[in-house]
């Protein structure tokens, strides 16, 4: 997918006037915050559930490079084929070699930002190779040539309408509908023709477990099981922080993220793969790849105040509650991750100059970071990657002040250190931009906020001179 | 080894190490307190809330017989079961008793191709479960030969057959007997209702790519 982190406003702005989009957000995203408390509920001590579920985490982090070793180990004792790659472009080389050494016509794959991010679609087209996405709102998108609005479901606020006629252009349905049964039913039809015939399927990965080697994916529609059971070959890319110790805290990450993401105990499917199938089963694929994927984490956890992020486990709960989310949607952030956790992924993954906008639209009203189950304290570290961009950090790109910022401030100090100067033209201005809040420089400020008036008289010389000696 | 993983690694294990936590206890999930009735109970409930159909019968020896009866009542005249011993059994019952039914077996297809062509295009998938977890009404199969993974995904609806014995309260307990075992499947698939989305306009239903119907047999043996 394209990169599109430095058009923010743009986006915001249309964004607030697109009627999908705002009936989602208004609506559904309340609901499912709730809902999610709800699943919450279902622990006997959901508090007690959530630290344990920010400890396993924060441990995991902490130890990563041993648990990856010891990941890689068992899973290639169990048979799979492990590939650590440090950039996208390694990663999308790999998969690309695959398919050509065996002449695959078309891969199928399930939901995964991982492959947003790899921009693994374009990649492979590139290549002659068709990409079919399997998720149903990955499959829309993918029609519709739209980036993912949410984590979890990236086509949430796509009317019916608009995917109907792309179903009936694209996807070989019939008769036109609003029904999303029938919506569903169609994308259904299409694509269970190309898991019929499919021999190379790709997945993300939701967990890594250290202990055996295994890989887990937790999902509702069937589609990454079809992905992992029907192919020859299967091929699951993981960023390489999803690894935990063992199975004791993969099953409690289990119930968490999925009570975070959808409310749900445990979504429809949970799937957990140790090695490709054995010689005499009939059904799942005879190489199992892992693709291990770096690009830019290993850096990201060199600092000590961004290894954190690596905690996140992809529920999306920051992204419901964040009250800019609620008003802007996704695509504002421009990539693969939204939200909250976009706000500091991209960032980091991207650099800093060019998603000046992701980091500063927020309110630091912490809502993410009391929701957060992997224990991620977003608002401090989003005031970190202002003050690394303020002080132009070579390592993340910081740029430093804006060039109007930075007349701002050096007009402000000059007259704030000069008092003819601040009398005679500063209040000036100040009064005059009081009164117009549609004109002047800071109006995209006081536009949206009431500049207060300058005072008729200054404190000074209402006390007189003899304040100043 | 690969230049690109030693350079990773390199970045993960050098500068400063952070603090490795302890893990806060936990309070037990009620489920490890219950008895097997209950336990079986709390599963039936859960896998009702799923939209699960849920049937129940006495003994091992009245399911060839109401199995019959529902598949004749679906009207489903091809179906793919899986051949672990129990299931082998049953089935050749069934089949003695429904001279019409297609009753198609794993092992009876030594090529993969027409193998994958039949679990598309049968009715239902009939297979035994290996666990069953109170805790969430979650079906457990643990793949291997004879109960392999299509069978419980491609065919619109999949029918499964639970016996009492295989009630266990949490997924933990499935892991630790996989474990003790030695021997993890290559793929271990946990079920909890039938195939769903809510990827348009938030409107959730049953029957994605999965099965739209998920009907359990539960056996109090």
């Amino acid at each position: 997918m394209d990169i599109n982190t430095e058009n923010y406003v743009n986006e915001a702005r249309k964004e607030l006037e697109n009627p999908g989009s705002r009936m989602f957000l208004d609506f559904f995203l309340p609901v499912l915050s709730a809902v999610r408390e709800i699943g919450m509920g279902s622990f006997p001590d959901p508090a007690a559930a959530v630290e344990r579920a920010r400890a396993i985490r924060k441990k995991s982090v902490a130890d990563l490079g041993r648990l990856l070793t010891t990941f890689e180990k068992n899973a290639v004792k169990a048979g799979a084929k492990v590939f650590w790659a440090e950039t996208a472009h390694e990663a999308n080389a790999y998969i690309r070699d695959l398919v050509n050494r065996h002449k695959i016509p078309y891969v199928t794959k399930g939901k995964s930002m991982i492959t947003e991010e790899l921009g693994l679609n374009d990649f492979l087209a590139k290549n002659g190779t068709p990409v079919f996405e399997t998720d149903l709102g990955e499959f829309i998108i993918q029609l519709l040539e739209k980036p993912p609005f949410h984590i979890i479901g990236p086509a949430i606020n796509i009317p019916t309408d608009q995917i109907s006629r792309i179903f009936m252009e694209k996807a070989g349905m019939k008769d036109p509908s609003s029904d999303p049964v029938a919506l569903g039913q169609a994308a259904r039809g299409f694509l269970r023709d190309k898991f019929r015939h499919m021999r190379l399927g790709i997945t993300g990965v939701n967990l890594a477990v250290a202990e055996t080697g295994s890989i887990v994916n937790v999902e509702n529609e069937g589609n990454i099981r079809f992905n992992k059971s029907a192919p020859d070959i299967q091929v699951s890319i993981m960023s390489l922080e999803k690894v935990v110790e063992n199975f004791d805290e993969a099953l409690h990450m289990i119930r968490v993220l999925c009570r975070n993401g959808t409310g749900q105990k445990i979504t429809s499917y949970v799937t957990v793969d140790t090695g490709p199938r054995k010689p005499d089963e009939p059904d799942g694929p005879s190489e199992l790849h892992i693709v291990i994927l770096d690009n830019g984490r290993s850096r990201i956890y060199q600092n000590p105040k961004t290894r954190e992020v690596l905690q996140c486990i992809r529920c999306g709960a920051c992204i419901n509650v964040c009250p800019v989310f609620r008003k802007v949607g996704g695509y504002p952030y421009g990539w693969a991750y939204t939200g909250p956790i976009g706000k500091l992924l991209n960032p980091l993954l991207l650099g800093l100059d060019r998603t000046r906008d992701l980091y500063g639209a927020c309110t630091l009203c912490k809502t993410c970071k009391t929701v957060c189950p992997a224990g991620i304290d977003h608002p401090s570290m989003i005031l970190y990657l202002r003050n690394r961009n303020m002080n132009q950090d070579p390592e993340l790109n910081g740029q430093g002040a804006t060039f109007g910022e930075r007349l701002f401030a050096k007009a402000a100090a000059l007259s704030a250190t000069r008092p003819m100067l601040w009398n005679k033209v500063a209040l000036k201005a100040l009064t005059v931009a009081a009164r117009h809040p549609d004109l002047g420089p800071a109006r995209a400020w006081t536009l949206k906020r009431r500049f207060p008036p300058v005072a008729k008289k200054t404190y000074r010389s209402l006390r007189g001179k003899k304040v100043m000696p | 080894m690969n230049p690109m993983r030693d350079a990773i690694l390199q970045r993960l294990t050098t500068g400063k190490p952070g603090p490795v936590p302890d893990l806060p206890p936990l309070p037990d999930l009620p489920h490890l307190a219950m008895d097997p009735d209950e336990l079986l109970d709390t599963l039936v409930k859960h896998l009702t809330e799923q939209s699960a159909e849920v049937h129940r019968v006495q003994s091992d020896g009245e399911l060839p017989d109401f199995l019959a009866a529902l598949i004749r009542d679906n009207n489903f005249t091809r179906i793919l079961a899986s051949q672990d011993p129990f299931m082998a059994s049953l089935t050749q019952e069934l089949t003695r008793s429904m001279p019409n039914l297609v009753l198609f077996r794993p092992d009876d297809f030594p090529e993969r191709g027409p193998y994958k062509e039949t679990a598309f295009t049968v009715d239902a998938g009939l297979t035994s479960v290996d666990y069953a977890v109170a805790e969430s009404g979650t079906l457990v199969i643990a793949h291997n030969r004879t109960n392999p993974r299509l069978p419980s995904l491609s065919p619109l609806v999949h029918l499964a057959v639970v016996r009492k014995s295989d009630v266990v309260p949490v997924y933990e307990t499935v892991l630790k007997r996989l474990m003790d075992s030695g021997d993890l499947p290559s793929q271990l698939t946990f079920i909890t209702g039938p195939s769903m989305t809510a990827d348009i306009m938030a409107t959730p239903f049953r029957g994605m790519h999965g099965p739209k119907r998920l009907l359990v047999v539960v056996v109090d043996d």
